[in-house]
């Protein structure tokens, strides 16, 4: 992940890329995780990963949910449901989907390339399957399509601890505006969903619109659409349309 | 006794006298310790959090690979009780019934060849349970309810009276999250036994404790008990008792007959020594238009275990704070399923401040006086109610030296009215106060014919620089260089030292090595009382000074003799002396401890919730510093500790009762992110209630950070936060 963040050409033409890397785990982390399996990281909840929790759906399909009725924060609140708020918790990822980027596989028959925006599967019922990954395959590359000339980009990060922490929420993207009004539009949210989320709605409204605050509150409250929340996630609904709103400011040049 | 000598107020920064060991990764921690021949612990801990174990099979694990013993409440031998301590009677020892009173509770221990085999057979062991419903939440009306249970309420004048003549009256609650030690070190117990001798290497404050707590549960002397712990990888508190891991681990070896290990799991740390207890405090004042004190009432509530004790006095030291007339103290404990709380740096102490500095802070704004200019008119120039004059008292300086170097003066009252670009800049402060604790203890040193010092006790470094500033101590009051003085301590065989906790053991140690000192240089004059080669022959202590290891004469420093020449002239190897100091709240004057202002910078992403600690500035008086190196750290530390409590830590209960998030990455501390620089300068004077003249500081550097930050944040967005920790969901 390091050797990639210094790559010159993610520094010139993928901010969003780098930012999103320098803002996951620690140094010493990154210099030894691969891209493949920053893609392949387990989503995070602290009742999954404590197997003294019988209610786990991820675990044990069909045991329940013990992270919907029991104190919750690092969790899901868009493609959650009562199965399961587990969230996925990579940076690179939400940068990714932004960027239509595609994984390669190889397995056993062949190889296929699956988009990354389809490659993670929402929990529904089955949370215990998290991608399309099948058995007897691996990643062998990841296909990051470069912005057009002229756009800019960045990502977010909001989290407790400043540093060496997962996001609460977080925003990756792509902005190409011309007169003032956006030509191209990407947009992805971290932190909030069980998978890396791609909020395509919002990139609807933004695509022709003029460049200000209404326009942003607007592909926020799109991206933010229908949560699913407990008690202990409901601040993160509005904490990620301002997060939205914060990312498209900066990177529209609004704010600086 | 004299006064110490040629001190100034602030000693040496000399570097850690430990640091090269541990730099090297040399200094033998309580984890590091092997036997040959040395068998492996793993704990089993409860998964529920009320109930009774219905039946436990371990007939597995028995029969996994390497494993020498499966412990369970079935089949140990009944166990003696464990002393009362200082700290109230002893950690309930889990394995003697079927009954279980928390989630995590320990269940079984196994023993085996390896850690590996030992973990992997732990979970072989199979547990019906018989649940019963558990309690829970502070506010559950089910909970039993202790009151007064240290006997601590106090009240002087008329409250009531006081409130109801006051102008202005503020009335709120202030509540604080229960919080985890999280000592880097993983608490560790290697037990040995050699017939009916044990030795015990564990992490703990306490040797001296320990050793008498084992010694009564195993049923021999005392004397055949030796605790060792001469590094300790932090504790802040979670050393203070003698766990019944420990005893477990010493069970253990004893059944299997071969040395045993057992390194808690972070997660098992949550659960097995101890935690800041969850807190509810009320508190009222009242005052005058101007803000003077004429009412308070402070009423705390903590949690606490179904079945055990734990002294968290969060309102014990509120009637001496301030100038009060009407003062009373009330305490709570309420009785939950949860692993028992314990000490955990500044106990009660640090909670009762923030909501006292934080009410302070709402009277300030009530009556439209600045927060300092309010305390200087409240300042307590004597101990209220004794009236006595304190032993020394610093903290009008405090305010006054620390507002001066934050920049205190360019604070405009009016919350929300400072910015920086786009983020709420907001400066808070608060005072600090931390009570006076003095216990026995003794001291033993020897000065060889080498010229060389070695002193001796059984106090603990716990990482806060024990060893570095007894040396400075020792170097300065035998007269020696600081390379001359060797101090071996964390062994319970060395003379009874108290604990290393409630910043009470160098003004103990401290005053033991003063002691044992003076009666040194008696020795020495002694020895050479009828000697007519010795220049020194017939003087009188106050007569000689020692320098370098010379003895000379005051009035002629040409004439003397070192240390080691008298030792060569007389035939002895060295000469060996014993100080021990019994504390006595000094005649006359009310004995004080540490005090401190802490000022701080917040900065308010208001779109965003995000609140960053821009810069800390403390000030702090600790009677007369051994060593500003090790002194600033121990304030810089806890500082961080404060910002962690004010931002960050929650240890989280599920409805099952267990931890939620007792790892690392979900429990966080700060990291140095969240850490900007910090300013501690140190003023006042030595402290008059003993002769060295120094106060603790262990643990006044984390009071008042907490209320300082929630003042501040209150500064910067008009936003009063009364519950900790401020995370930004509080702030949206």
């Amino acid at each position: 992940m390091e050797e990639l963040a210094a790559d010159p050409v993610v520094i010139e033409r993928l901010p969003v890329v780098r930012e999103a890397l320098l803002l996951s785990a620690s140094t010493q982390l990154r210099n030894m995780a691969t891209i493949g399996g920053n893609i392949l990281q387990r989503t995070r909840c602290r009742y999954f990963r404590d197997a003294t929790v019988a209610a786990c759906n991820k675990r044990a399909p069909g045991s329940g949910c013990a992270a919907v009725t029991g104190p919750a924060r690092m969790h899901a609140i868009l493609g959650a449901d009562e199965h399961c708020i587990a969230v996925h918790a990579s940076d690179l990822c939400v940068s990714l989907v932004a960027l239509d980027a595609d994984v390669h596989i190889q397995g056993t028959g062949g190889r296929r390339t699956v988009p990354l925006t389809g490659f993670h599967v929402r929990p529904g019922d089955r949370p215990d399957i998290e991608n399309v990954l099948g058995h007897g395959e691996i990643i062998t590359e990841v296909d990051v399509p470069l912005l057009p000339v002229g756009t800019r980009s960045g990502y977010l990060k909001v989290r407790d601890r400043a540093s060496y922490e997962f996001a609460l929420t977080s925003a990756a993207a792509a902005l190409r505006v011309e007169d003032g009004v956006v030509a191209e539009a990407r947009l992805a949210l971290g932190g909030v969903g069980t998978v890396p989320w791609r909020a395509r709605e919002a990139e609807e409204i933004l695509t022709g619109a003029p460049v200000d605050d209404e326009t942003f509150r607007a592909a926020a409250e799109a991206a933010v659409r229908d949560p699913f929340t407990v008690p202990g996630t409901e601040f993160k609904v509005e904490l990620a349309k301002r997060t939205v709103v914060r990312i498209l400011q900066t990177v529209s040049g609004v704010r600086s | 006794m004299t006064a110490v000598t040629g001190s100034q107020l602030v000693g040496d920064p000399v570097d850690r006298v430990d640091g090269p060991l541990k730099v090297r990764g040399a200094a033998p921690y309580p984890s590091d310790v092997r036997y040959p021949g040395m068998a492996y612990a793993a704990l089993v801990q409860s998964t529920i959090a009320a109930g009774t174990i219905s039946s436990i099979d371990t007939a597995e694990a028995e029969a996994a690979p390497g494993v020498l013993a499966v412990l369970t409440h079935e089949n140990i031998p009944d166990l003696a009780e464990a002393p009362l301590t200082a700290l109230g009677s002893p950690p309930r020892f889990p394995l003697q019934d079927d009954r279980i009173v928390h989630h995590g509770q320990h269940v079984a221990l196994v023993v085996a060849g390896t850690s590996g085999q030992a973990a992997a057979a732990a979970r072989l062991i199979r547990i019906g349970y018989q649940e019963t419903p558990a309690i829970l939440d502070i506010a559950d009306p089910d909970a039993p309810v202790v009151t007064n249970p240290w006997g601590l309420e106090s009240e002087r004048g008329d409250v009531a009276a006081g409130l109801a003549s006051a102008d202005v009256v503020c009335d709120e609650t202030f509540t604080i999250a229960a919080e985890t030690n999280n000592p880097l070190g993983l608490f560790a117990t290697v037990a040995r036994w050699d017939g009916d001798r044990l030795v015990v290497h564990d992490s703990t404050q306490w040797p001296m404790m320990e050793r008498r707590t084992l010694a009564d549960v195993f049923g021999i002397p005392e004397d055949d008990v030796r605790v060792l712990v001469p590094y300790l990888g932090g504790a802040f508190g979670a050393g203070l008792r003698t766990w019944p891991h420990t005893i477990l681990t010493a069970l253990a070896a004893r059944i299997v007959n071969r040395p045993v290990k057992l390194v808690l799991t972070r997660p098992q740390m949550f659960t097995s020594v101890g935690h800041r207890p969850e807190t509810v405090q009320r508190v009222r004042l009242g005052a005058t238009r101007e803000g003077r004190l004429v009412a308070l009432d402070h009423e705390g509530t903590s949690t606490i275990g179904t079945e055990e004790a734990n002294l968290e006095p969060i309102t014990m030291g509120t009637p001496s704070l301030y100038a009060c007339p009407n003062v009373a103290t009330h305490d709570r404990q309420v009785r939950l399923n949860i692993p028992n709380p314990g000490p955990m740096r500044a106990p009660g102490t640090a909670q009762g401040n923030f909501a006292i500095e934080s009410a302070l802070d709402e009277l300030s704004y009530a009556v439209g006086v600045d927060p300092i200019e309010l305390r200087l008119r409240n300042h307590a120039e004597v101990q209220p109610g004794s009236g006595l004059p304190w032993s020394s008292n610093a903290l009008r300086e405090c305010y006054l030296v620390g507002a001066d170097r934050f920049g205190w003066a360019e604070r405009s009252a009016e919350p929300r009215s400072m910015r920086d670009g786009t983020e709420l800049v907001g400066y808070g402060m608060a005072g600090a106060a931390y009570h006076w604790y003095q216990t026995p203890c003794r001291v033993r040193i020897s000065i060889g014919r080498d010229g060389t010092a070695h002193v001796r006790s059984a106090a603990t470094d716990l990482g806060t620089g024990t060893y570095t500033v007894t040396t400075q101590l020792a170097a300065e009051l035998l007269g020696l260089d600081v390379g001359r003085v060797r101090v071996e301590i964390g062994d319970s065989d060395l003379p009874p030292a108290p604990q290393s906790g409630g910043s009470g053991l160098m003004i103990s140690l401290g005053n033991a090595v003063h002691d044992a000192a003076a009666t040194m240089l008696q020795a020495f004059i002694d020895a050479v009382a009828g000697d007519e080669a010795s220049p020194l022959r017939g003087r009188r202590p106050n007569e000689v000074a020692v320098h370098e290891g010379r003895i000379h004469l005051v009035a002629d420093p040409s004439a003397g003799e070192t240390y080691a020449e008298i030792l060569a002239r007389h035939g002895l190897d060295e000469i060996t002396v014993d100080g021990e100091v019994q504390p006595q709240p000094p005649a006359g004057m009310a004995p004080a401890g540490a005090f401190a202002a802490h000022f701080v910078e917040v900065r308010v992403d208001e779109d965003l919730g995000l609140l960053r600690i821009a810069r800390v500035v403390s000030a702090v008086d600790g009677g007369r510093i051994l060593n500003e190196k090790t002194a600033r750290s121990q304030i810089t530390g806890a500082t961080v500790m404060g910002i962690g409590m004010a931002m960050l830590e929650e240890t989280v209960f599920d409805p099952s009762g267990r931890i939620a998030n007792a790892t690392f990455g979900d429990y966080l501390i700060p990291v140095n992110a969240d850490v900007p620089t910090l300013d501690a300068v140190f003023v006042g004077e030595p402290d008059k209630s003993t002769p060295i003249g120094i106060k603790g500081l262990g643990e006044v550097g984390i009071v008042g950070v907490p209320a300082a930050i929630a003042n501040a944040v209150h500064h910067a967005t008009g936003r009063r936060i009364r519950s900790l920790p401020i995370t930004m969901d509080r702030l949206l």
